[in-house]
């Protein structure tokens, strides 16, 4: 059995495992505490995933992306873990935004270098389909951010998300959090 | 003038498994084996002259003469490998699909064997064969189900209710 290896081979088994799979490998109570050890030390997974993104659905749940194969509807909980995870140990995060135009999502990605900075976007949304896409403004509020941040979440638009909801993003993520509307 | 040109056999080394069983393997394929590189080093058989009949066998009381045997042949393969730069190994993008085919196969075994290798590995510090036995094991995992990953390597589940329920909300995210 797996259980049969020591703890530090077990985590060099774990080190090569992407951040779902490292989710779903806590099968067992010692596994568990071995993948969440490697976390608190900020060893978990290394892969690099080209694009998260985490939107408000509804006022309770968030849809959740990576690598775009990836979508499921999660409670707020689940997102506060996931980025726990997320943090300080993905190379590159490219953004998501919801609604978007992807003429405006290319440029942003011409202009920002992107790939070098981990960013997450918070779209937050109350209704999906009555907002409009960002605008000229916001896309050169966002390059102006992330051109000079390497770490930043931005809340975009807040009517679902409560106060509560930023203080516990500010507090598991420790980066900054702009919140603005358009 | 023809001088005579002396043929030097290469320099063999004698390795005993835990369960008594000698090999002999040259010098520069074990030299991948930090451990016995080291052992070697420290015990100045590299300058002794003596033959091999008469050297002094490394003991390896945790590897069995069966997994020993496959270290052996793993090294003779890899024994062109330019050394490794584990700082370089470090900074380097973790991925598992860079196996070599070679290995691929030589690792296609059962778990228990595959599992023994790994602690031989471990034990006698040879990187690139702890490294792409642990990136075999990690393929095996990937994609699949906390339930399929207990059926493939025999974990028994010993959560609580309550931890397994809040287990599966984290894993809500990434489940199919």
């Amino acid at each position: 059995s797996l259980l049969d290896l020591p703890d530090e081979i077990i985590e060099m088994i774990f080190s090569h495992l992407s951040l779902a799979d490292q989710f779903r490998v806590r099968t067992n109570k010692r596994l568990r505490k071995i993948e969440e050890r490697m976390e608190e030390r900020g060893e978990g997974s290394k892969e690099e995933l080209e694009k998260v993104f985490i939107v408000r659905s509804s006022p309770s749940l968030f849809s959740i992306g990576v690598n775009k194969d990836l979508i499921h509807l999660v409670p707020f909980p689940t997102v506060t873990t996931v980025l726990r995870r997320l943090n300080g140990h993905i190379k590159c995060l490219s953004l998501g935004i919801y609604p978007h135009d992807s003429s405006l999502i290319e440029q942003l990605d011409a202009v920002s270098n992107i790939k070098n900075n981990d960013i997450i976007i918070y779209d937050n949304l109350k209704e999906l389909t009555s907002l409009p896409p960002l605008t000229v403004f916001d896309l050169a509020f966002f390059s102006r951010l992330i051109k000079n941040k390497t770490s930043i979440i931005i809340c975009y638009l807040s009517l679902a998300m409560t106060n509560d909801d930023l203080i516990e993003l500010n507090k598991v993520i420790g980066a900054e959090t702009g919140v603005f509307s358009i | 003038f023809l001088f005579p040109i002396k043929m030097t056999s290469p320099r063999m080394i004698k390795l005993t498994s835990n369960d008594d069983k000698t090999f002999e393997v040259e010098r520069d394929v074990i030299k991948q084996s930090v451990t016995v590189n080291t052992l070697i080093t420290d015990l100045n058989m590299d300058d002794e002259d003596v033959s091999v009949e008469n050297q002094m066998a490394i003991p390896l009381p945790n590897v069995d003469a069966a997994t020993l045997e496959m270290v052996i042949t793993w090294c003779k393969q890899h024994r062109e490998d330019p050394p490794r730069n584990e700082e370089e190994e470090e900074k380097k993008e973790k991925r598992t699909d860079d196996i070599p085919e070679w290995d691929k196969t030589f690792l296609d075994v059962e778990q228990s064997v595959l599992f023994a290798l790994i602690l031989a590995a471990n034990y006698m510090d040879i990187k690139g064969l702890l490294d792409n036995c642990c990136k075999t094991v990690a393929n095996m995992i990937k994609g699949k189900t906390p339930d399929e990953i207990r059926k493939h390597f025999n974990i028994k589940n010993d959560f609580t209710p309550e931890e397994e329920e809040q287990i599966r909300k984290e894993n809500a995210w990434c489940e199919d």
